[in-house]
């Protein structure tokens, strides 16, 4: 089993998320950087779990009981096994009764966890996506125990290492294409959101907050979908981009649609860091 | 004839159904024809005017628009057996009462206010915000209450709670900027077993208050597992 010595700031359990509860008002959840996610389950397959721990700037430290391989992915963090240093996005196998501690996040945002193993933690509507009140947890805390099963140990991978593309860390323009109430705003307020620079103000796991000076006197709107992607603004000249647990409906203006791939990019960025915009539909 | 609907592109695998004002389609029969006609594993919801359509992976607008020309959203049709479920509220002073600051304290209007309330069957049109949060429809025009200025820090599960048209019951502590009323002991999600909600779309709503005593005593028994929301049949 995995005991958690050190939760570290805020881990969490995600496998893909919680697709078909969202007529019920349930968010998606799942992984905030869906390529760290995607890479490290196809470095280590295995058919029952999809579960990795989405680390967030500081990582945690766990007790591992019995062998199993684990990767790395995702944002640049120290990650040590028994003290010894280990490189990002390469398997790896913890023997009996291992330390494995991951420390800081190097640069970017948010490292992922990945055990090659089926482990145990609450199904709850279908998935083991960390969403409280859904789940029981928020976070992992300090003592928790994640027993895991059936270690595959079918497919002995060859030590080649999967190309990985890790660019997106360090990338700063955003693909976005307009959305529905874009028609809405003047072609100065639209040429101002195209060319201005945004700088993220505050973040978590429901959205981003990006400063803009676009200022808008919106209509009252009746609310609408909102899917994990979706620039809106507030009448205060706020963005906010939804992502990973956001609310499924919202009344805010629905300025833009940002690709996926530079969603990944936006969720490893952090407070304080700066991005524009590139709108593939002029 | 011309089309009383748009269909909107939200991103490569996500659309809206929007209806023109005006067109007032059976949201739930049109759900069930659309279910019929694209991939299971398609996630459709639904809001006050709009049905969206949510698919695992990209999906062509053209096949959209063609699939979704085989509907009639006229359509009359059996709806099924609706419902109007009872749902307890409790006015007791423990739970916030935005009331008195709206009507200074005036006891009579906030009875009237109650009064009118307690006597609207209301209809719930679809979940969002919160998992679990319903949006009722059918608040009678005098009874409409502007959102706070300010969005509270927190509203506490079981608020039952007005903003502008609608009224909605907070499943879960959080923050709020509806106008708080009273506060409801059941509640309206579980997330354990099916079905997950009891009120389904296009269910009505009938609000009866309850004593804090009883207000105790049924959340007690929900928490024991043994409480049966109750319905009649409309």
């Amino acid at each position: 089993m995995i005991i958690v010595e050190s939760p570290g700031y805020c881990t969490t359990l995600q496998d893909k998320g919680r697709f078909g509860f969202r007529h019920l008002g349930v968010p998606l959840a799942g992984p905030m950087d869906r390529q760290a996610f995607e890479l490290a389950n196809s470095l280590l397959p295995h058919e029952m779990d999809s579960c990795v721990f989405e680390c967030t700037l500081i990582g945690p430290r766990f007790r591992l009981e019995k062998k199993v391989r684990f990767v790395v992915t995702g944002a640049p963090i120290s990650v040590l096994l028994n003290g010894v240093e280990l490189t990002m996005n390469k398997v790896y196998t913890a023997p009996d009764n291992s330390n494995l501690e991951l420390r800081k996040v190097l640069k970017g945002m948010r490292s992922y966890l990945r055990f090659e193993a089926e482990l145990i933690s609450p199904v709850v509507l279908e998935s083991k996506s960390f969403y409280s009140p859904i789940t029981p947890q928020k976070c992992i805390a300090k003592g928790d125990i994640f027993p895991y099963l059936s270690t595959s140990v079918g497919i002995e991978k060859s030590n080649a290492q999967l190309r990985v593309n890790d660019g997106y860390l360090l990338a700063t323009k955003l693909t976005v294409s307009p959305g529905l109430d874009w028609g809405l705003l003047t072609n100065e307020q639209q040429d101002l959101l195209l060319s201005e620079t945004h700088m993220v103000e505050a973040q978590n796991r429901m959205g981003y907050r990006l400063s803009s000076k676009v200022k808008v006197n919106a209509p009252a709107l009746l609310s609408q979908l909102v899917i994990p992607g979706m620039v809106q603004l507030t009448p205060g000249g706020k963005l906010l981009v939804a992502t990973a647990d956001c609310q499924v409906t919202g009344g805010y203006l629905q300025v833009l649609q940002m690709e996926t791939t530079s969603l990944n990019i936006l969720v490893q960025k952090r407070e304080g860091d700066v991005l524009t915009f590139r709108n593939i539909h002029p | 004839m011309s089309k009383d609907y748009k269909i909107l592109q939200i991103s490569p695998s996500v659309y809206s159904l929007h209806f023109m004002e005006g067109l007032k389609p059976s949201i739930e029969l049109s759900i069930l024809e659309l279910r019929k006609l694209f991939p299971a594993g398609t996630e459709i919801t639904n809001t006050f005017n709009r049905i969206n359509l949510i698919f695992p992976n990209e999906y062509q607008m053209d096949d959209v628009v063609s699939k979704v020309s085989e509907i009639d959203f006229n359509m009359k049709g059996a709806e099924g057996q609706k419902r109007t479920w009872k749902i307890p509220i409790c006015f007791d002073s423990i739970f916030p009462n935005d009331l008195v600051g709206i009507y200074d304290g005036n006891p009579q209007k906030i009875n009237a206010y109650r009064a009118v309330f307690l006597a609207t069957t209301f209809r719930l049109e679809w979940y969002g915000f919160l998992p679990g949060f319903g949006y009722l429809s059918g608040l009678p025009k005098e009874l409409h209450l502007d959102r706070k200025r300010n969005p509270s820090h927190l509203t506490r599960k079981g608020t039952v709670g007005v903003g502008g048209a609608q009224v909605g019951v907070y499943p879960q502590d959080s923050p709020g900027g509806w106008q708080n009323l009273g506060n409801c002991p059941l509640p309206w999600i579980n997330f354990l077993e099916e079905p997950y909600v009891f009120i389904t779309v296009g269910d009505s709503v009938r609000f009866y208050e309850v004593d804090l005593t009883t207000h105790k005593k049924i959340a007690l028994s929900v928490k024991r597992g043994n409480y049966q929301p109750n319905y009649e049949h409309a």
